[in-house]
């Protein structure tokens, strides 16, 4: 039980660093976009439409080794012995994999996010101090991401939420193996209650599930109010 | 001065040519997975060996699609279909007007009811499953489009309340009272005047709650398991498990089909979806 809930914390803070630092990311390079934004920020967003089960099945082909997916096709043109790398059935990649493929399917969400709160940043501002001399590093750092803040917040609370209980993604990619390796808390927790048919202890690991994800958004709130008083 | 000028726009523009190389190589990552898929329905088997992945088909061939229609799809199309509408139609009625009496009628107990559809967005999915199927089996409820839609609908609804309050908050109240005053009830009013109104934000939340209940996998893996009732998310999952191991061009035809109608309902709507999860997020 517990490596499975070690799987969801790791699982949990990638998310964060994937889905609201690549929001961010994502949200700044569109911010700067010349032409098109529309049309990219419509289509970036795709994963996050198609179902997970169309995904993950889509990336099972991707990643396969026999016959040899599309990835390792393109790894090969740079080395010929790659073309036999395993993703989802290698220990030591497979919660990789569920880590990638979900930041993948959600990053574009808290893109959307990031994106019409920068817009809200009020560009008087970032005009004078352009022609005060700072640098767009420094307008960013200073200007941009304090305005931020609270979208930042509600973002990292909002993907915890998500990661904590996540069960879609590592289900249908790699069922949780091999050998438990990308197992998560909430997929343990149906395979006892449903499988092993032991309903009392799957409840009590739902409400363990819910605890915790309540125990991050406290935790996360009393960050932000702290760091605000200082 | 002039030289400075140049120098900053001369930086500009190469900055301008990295977000655009940047941005299109974001594009190739985000989409071609799905472009490849829908390529990959249209070839033959001799091609998925013969040829690289990566190469277009040679010709069209339909063949794949033929086989996933002649195994249960159509079924599996007709039940997500009825479960979505009506998952749509009863989130729509029951959350706009929750909202309305919430935001415009005054009752006793009315911030309560608001706080209570707040911590509906904190229920996890984990804690329902299992009372949900234990009395699902003893009424009889398993496998039936009840046993999906309810749960949907529930959890739909939280979210849905959310994106009517924030509309309702800047509803004009002239309208109403003065609807009031010349002696029409609430219920009138609300089906007359204000519904007509609510056009956008009714199209936003029923687009989200479409894609979603047609997306839905957890509660449709747990509560159906006979397949003439089986959503085609599930669909999907069992084709593959049967037919798909070792021909590609099948699974890819059945994955093509399953996100064919988000992908319309998406491109006449993305404008509405996107707007309606910006909102959510950042008030909730």
């Amino acid at each position: 039980m517990w490596q499975s809930v070690g799987h969801t914390i790791n699982l949990s803070v990638w998310q964060v660093v994937l889905q609201v630092g690549g929001g961010l990311v994502l949200a700044v390079i569109l911010s700067r976009m010349v032409v098109f934004k529309r049309v990219f920020q419509t289509l970036y967003y795709l994963p996050v439409i198609i179902s997970s089960v169309a995904l993950c099945q889509m990336f099972k082909k991707i990643f396969a080794v026999m016959p040899p997916g599309l990835f390792n096709q393109l790894l090969s043109a740079i080395r010929p012995e790659w073309i036999h790398l395993e993703w989802l059935t290698n220990i030591k990649t497979s919660l990789g994999m569920v880590i990638f493929t979900t930041g993948y399917k959600n990053v574009a969400v808290y893109m959307l996010i990031f994106y019409s709160a920068l817009l809200t940043v009020p560009h008087s501002l970032t005009e004078a101090a352009r022609i005060d001399g700072a640098g767009s590093w420094q307008i960013f750092r200073k200007i941009t991401l304090p305005h931020l803040k609270p979208a930042m917040i509600a973002n990292v609370i909002l993907v915890m939420n998500g990661s904590l209980r996540s069960y879609d993604i590592p289900v249908l990619l790699t069922a949780g193996g091999p050998v438990n390796t990308s197992q998560t808390q909430a997929l343990y927790m149906y395979k006892q209650a449903f499988t092993s048919m032991k309903y009392g202890y799957g409840s009590a690991l739902a409400m363990f599930i819910v605890f915790e994800s309540l125990l991050f958004a406290i935790l996360i709130q009393l960050y932000s109010v702290r760091s605000k008083g200082e | 001065m002039q030289i400075r000028r140049k120098k900053i726009s001369k930086k500009r523009a190469v900055g301008n040519v990295a977000i655009t190389l940047i941005s299109m190589l974001l594009l190739l990552i985000f989409v071609y997975p799905l472009v490849y898929t829908i390529f990959g329905s249209l070839k033959t088997y001799e091609e998925f060996i013969s040829s690289p992945q990566y190469a277009l088909p040679v010709k069209l061939y339909w063949g794949n699609y033929v086989k996933v229609f002649e195994n249960n799809f159509f079924r599996y199309f007709i039940n997500s279909f009825v479960i979505a509408i009506l998952v749509v139609v009863i989130t729509v009625v029951l959350s706009s007007m929750v909202a309305f009496a919430i935001s415009k009628l005054r009752f006793r107990g009315k911030r309560q009811m608001e706080l209570y559809f707040l911590l509906g967005l904190m229920v996890p999915y984990q804690v329902v499953l299992l009372p949900l199927y234990l009395t699902y089996s003893k009424i009889h409820l398993l496998n039936t489009y009840w046993s999906l839609i309810l749960p949907q609908v529930a959890f739909g609804m939280p979210f849905s309340v959310q994106l009517f309050l924030a509309f309702f908050a800047n509803f004009d109240n002239d309208l109403i009272e003065a609807a009031a005053i010349d002696g029409c009830g609430i219920s009138k009013a609300f089906t007359i005047i204000v519904v007509p109104m609510c056009r956008n934000i009714i199209i936003t939340v029923a687009t989200l709650r479409a894609i979603f209940s047609w997306n839905e996998y957890i509660f449709s893996y747990t509560f159906i398991n006979s397949k003439r009732m089986m959503t085609v998310v599930l669909g999907l999952n069992s084709f593959v498990g049967e037919e798909g191991l070792v021909d590609w061009g099948p699974t890819f035809a059945a994955i093509s089909v399953t996100v064919i109608p988000t992908l319309i309902i998406y491109m006449f709507l993305s404008k509405y979806m996107q707007a309606g999860l910006t909102e959510g997020a950042v008030k909730g």
